[in-house]
């Protein structure tokens, strides 16, 4: 038990960011190259301006008329996607994990607070899931993809606090890495990789809205 | 619709249901650290009885293993009784100066790595008090 | 419901599909993404992340009762999604569909980029789309009638070279009997701009030329009409998915201004043929810029209004709205001019909401209407959502500077029975401007 976990926390989440870095970098690489090669006569409008002007708006809650009319959705993604954030970053394990490794010290999130957030990143994904059942929209165009990179998303903060809840002993925190760990390995391959992609899909239709057709796109 | 997404609900359900052989409690009688320098604390003390832990890990001879000294701020493995980690390993960071908190996780987790026996879990060591 | 289930029966498709095999579909599938497609269409495609946002904006959808197979995402996932899935092997019978949401149940507005987080360009897929079908020869038979006349004879309408001349000699007779010095200078060296039209106004719609002649005369602009080729600014073939076509297009467009030694050239109300100028066949010729500046009616008529070279006799008082276009106001950000040459025109402009740049479509745009009869029924009930708009802002008169959105808001007028009358920027200009007695 203690040699699988220090093989997780060890090696294996050092090979899960290095692919990660190396297979992001390669997309993002291969992406712009494309473009470049391609779709020339879009990028010669990408304008930094418009690009953050596109990007501010979009990250305010019910500025945009997509957000205006799906109110739920809305605060469901605002808030899941901020916790997702924040916890990564300041839960307390992982700092200590990193000051171990590294000697890197921040101030982290106070275990109650942490399970809360984790609780509402939980519910979060539950609306999701009844969402993506019960919109009849969504339910017409998902694909397996689409509960893949759900489930991998919500397994390490459901293993994460069962873990803190000390329900399953060692296996939960080992079972939270390995989970941490395929999702970060999945991100630049499934639905997820929006993480790396949305900021550059929005600069561009932003640029598009503001130096071709000259109006907003929110 | 779809098996990948069942498949991986069915192996948490399994996995659920392992009992849960716990490898800590056995023999680690109730002491804890004592160490006011890092409060607030987040997570309980760390479980810790000197004597039993040394007994067990054959360390009764070997007290520079963690007691050590240091010479021109480099760590040497001399012991040093008199002196406490604390007068060097200040809880803020220094410069050339290992953090207090970052010490005792390396202290411990490391050798329990290196000897594969001993907690290595996050909760492991700090059990929260009953 | 999906397409399987509303197949509408149309020649153009049944001929074009009955002659594919699934092994040229997935070939002309593979040589269109290996050589037309590049990361735009990746990204979307593998960005999308199906959270059906973007549903609510199309009036397909909301006018279809909330239909998934009419949500955006929805048609992708029936088109581009299958086509990329399945590397482009899929049946005839599917490209029957595919083409048939691409062709008639898209309108290319993008309301919906507004919706999508992610930013994703629908109308760009089902553009390409387009293309697609338009290479593998599947296309709905009257818009490729149109296609067909471009290629023969430059216009869309099957207008020959000397019935041109005709209607412009004849429209300047009649108008000389209410103006009697008006001219339509014809091919007029080095006048300050030429004025293109599209095809349907020789065609069916002579009395805009007309008005036109006669606001140009009344304030004194120094003015050209040609007589050659190039005088159609329309571009059915940018919608059907002949670039080719379209590139030579606007080419000839803007190579007779050169030829006439024009310093820019004017475009009549029209949405679509300033969307080719400006998104579509600049960006397929290799042209950020216009080799000759171009402005739409919209931009020309505020400028009179500016330099107060219209004198007009009154405003009209009623309560009047206005339909933004797709292509010159989401399109292109012309709401302000719009709005700025309404209110020269009327007293009590009532505005209908969403309007500007979130306005619905007219659902006759993307060449939708130029699909012919086989649709019409689809796109008049797929615009429920303009029907309401309109009702509820009681105007009697509505202004729609383009003549797609004429044709649609005709049908949904006429369908919804709502009794509103349409009216161009130029109607009412003419209607108001000072006459000689
Ligand atoms: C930390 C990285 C991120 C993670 C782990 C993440 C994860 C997710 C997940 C799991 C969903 C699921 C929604 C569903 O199934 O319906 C989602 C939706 C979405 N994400 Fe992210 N995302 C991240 C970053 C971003 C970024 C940077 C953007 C935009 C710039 C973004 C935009 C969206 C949007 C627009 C949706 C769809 C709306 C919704 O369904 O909530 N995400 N994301
Ligand atoms: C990106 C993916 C990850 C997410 C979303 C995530 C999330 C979380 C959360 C929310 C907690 C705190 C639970 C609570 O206190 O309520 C936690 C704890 C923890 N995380 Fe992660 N984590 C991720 C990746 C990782 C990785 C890569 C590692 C190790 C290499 C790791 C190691 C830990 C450990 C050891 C704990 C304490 C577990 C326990 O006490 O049960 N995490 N994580
Ligand atoms: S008709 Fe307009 S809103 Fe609907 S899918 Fe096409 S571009 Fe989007
Ligand atoms: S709103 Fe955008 S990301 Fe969401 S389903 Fe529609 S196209 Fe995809």
């Amino acid at each position: 038990m203690n040699s699988l976990y220090n093989f997780a926390v060890g090696p294996l989440a050092w090979a899960a960011f290095i692919i990660l870095a190396v297979t992001a970098v390669w997309r993002l690489w291969s992406m712009y190259t494309l473009a470049k090669q391609k779709d020339a006569s879009s990028v010669a409008y990408m304008s930094w301006k418009f690009s953050l002007r596109s990007i501010a708006n979009w990250l305010i809650p019910y500025k945009s008329l997509g957000w205006k009319t799906n109110p739920v959705l809305t605060a469901v993604t605002f808030v899941f996607h901020i916790c997702f954030v924040v916890l990564v970053i300041f839960v307390t394990p992982h700092q200590i994990l990193l000051e171990n490794a590294f000697g890197i010290t921040y101030p982290t999130l106070p275990t109650a607070a942490a399970d809360a957030l984790t609780l509402i990143v939980i519910a979060c994904c539950c609306y999701f899931v009844y969402r993506r059942v019960t919109n009849k929209t969504v339910r017409f165009v998902t694909r397996t993809n689409d509960w893949v990179s759900l489930g991998l998303v919500a397994a390490p903060f459901v293993t994460a606090i069962l873990g803190s809840w000390g329900v399953g002993g060692e296996i939960m925190p080992l079972l939270h890495v390995l989970t941490a760990e395929a999702l970060i390995v999945a991100i630049p391959f499934t639905r997820l990789a929006h993480i790396l992609f949305a900021l550059f899909t929005r600069a561009y239709i932003g640029s598009e809205f503001g130096g071709v057709r000259h109006c907003k796109d929110w | 619709m779809n098996k990948v997404f069942t498949s991986i609900l069915m192996v948490f359900a399994l996995v659920l249901t392992v009992p849960v052989a716990s490898a800590m409690a056995e023999g680690m009688p109730e002491g804890r650290m004592d160490v006011p320098e890092l409060a607030p604390f987040k997570y309980a003390p760390a479980v810790f009885d000197h004597d039993p832990h040394n007994e067990k890990a054959g360390l009764d001879e070997n007290c520079e293993a963690c007691h050590h000294g240091s010479e021109d701020g480099k760590k040497v493995l001399e012991y040093d009784e008199e002196l406490p980690c604390a007068d060097c390993h200040t809880v803020k960071k220094q410069k050339g100066v290992t953090p207090l908190r970052r010490a005792f996780h390396l202290q411990c987790i490391t050798c329990h790595e290196q000897q594969n026996k001993g907690p290595v879990q996050c909760k492991a060591c700090h059990q929260p008090e009953k | 419901m999906s397409i399987q289930d509303r197949k509408i029966e149309d020649e153009g498709l049944a001929y074009g599909v009955s002659k594919l095999t699934t092994d040229k579909i997935q070939q002309t599938f593979q040589a269109l993404i290996d050589n037309e497609t590049g990361a735009k269409l990746k990204a979307f495609s593998e960005s999308c992340m199906r959270c059906g946002m973007c549903a609510e904006a199309c009036h397909f959808f909301v006018s279809h009762g909330d239909d998934p197979s009419y949500s955006p995402v929805g048609k992708v996932s029936q088109t581009m999604t299958k086509l990329l899935a399945n590397d482009g092997k899929v049946t005839p019978d599917d490209i029957y569909g595919m083409a048939q949401i691409a062709y008639t149940e898209c309108n290319l507005c993008r309301r919906c980029v507004h919706y999508c987080p992610i930013g994703i360009d629908v109308a760009y897929i089902m553009t390409t789309i387009r293309r697609f079908c338009h290479k593998l020869g599947v296309t709905p038979q009257y818009i490729q009638d149109t296609a067909h006349s471009h290629s023969a004879t430059m216009n869309q309408m099957w207008v020959k070279d000397d019935e041109w001349v005709d209607s412009l000699f004849w429209q300047e007779d009649e108008a000389r009997e209410e103006f009697p010095n008006l001219r339509i200078p014809m091919d007029k060296e080095g006048a300050d701009f030429y004025y293109s039209v599209i095809a349907p106004e020789p065609k069916f719609r002579t009395q805009l030329i007309y008005q036109a002649a006669a606001i140009m005369n009344e304030a004194g602009c120094d003015w050209t009409m040609p007589s050659m080729p190039g005088w159609d600014n329309s571009d059915m073939c940018m919608y059907s998915g002949d670039f080719e076509m379209m590139g030579r297009l606007k080419r000839q467009h803007f190579e007779l201004a050169q030829k006439l030694k024009v310093s820019r050239i004017v475009m009549g109300e029209c949405g679509h043929a300033f969307r080719s100028i400006y998104d579509n066949g600049n960006r397929w010729l290799g042209w950020k810029d216009y080799p000759v500046p171009v402005v739409h009616s919209i931009e020309f008529f505020a400028e009179l209004f500016e330099q107060g070279r219209i004198k007009l006799t009154g405003k009209i008082q009623e309560p009047v709205t206005i339909h933004d276009p797709c292509n010159i106001i989401r399109g292109y950000g012309l709401m302000d001019k719009l709005r700025y040459v309404a209110h020269q025109l009327c007293d009590n402009i009532v505005e209908m909401y969403p309007n500007r740049e979130h306005n619905y479509c007219c659902s006759a745009g993307g060449g939708v209407i130029n699909c012919g009869p086989p649709f019409k029924k689809v796109r008049v009930e797929g615009n429920l959502a303009k029907a309401n708009q309109l009702k509820a802002t009681g105007a009697k008169i509505c202004i729609a500077p383009c003549h797609n959105c004429h044709g649609g808001l005709e049908d949904v007028i006429h369908h919804y029975d709502l009794g509103i009358e349409l009216k161009f920027l130029g109607d009412l200009i003419y209607e108001l401007m000072e006459k000689p007695e």
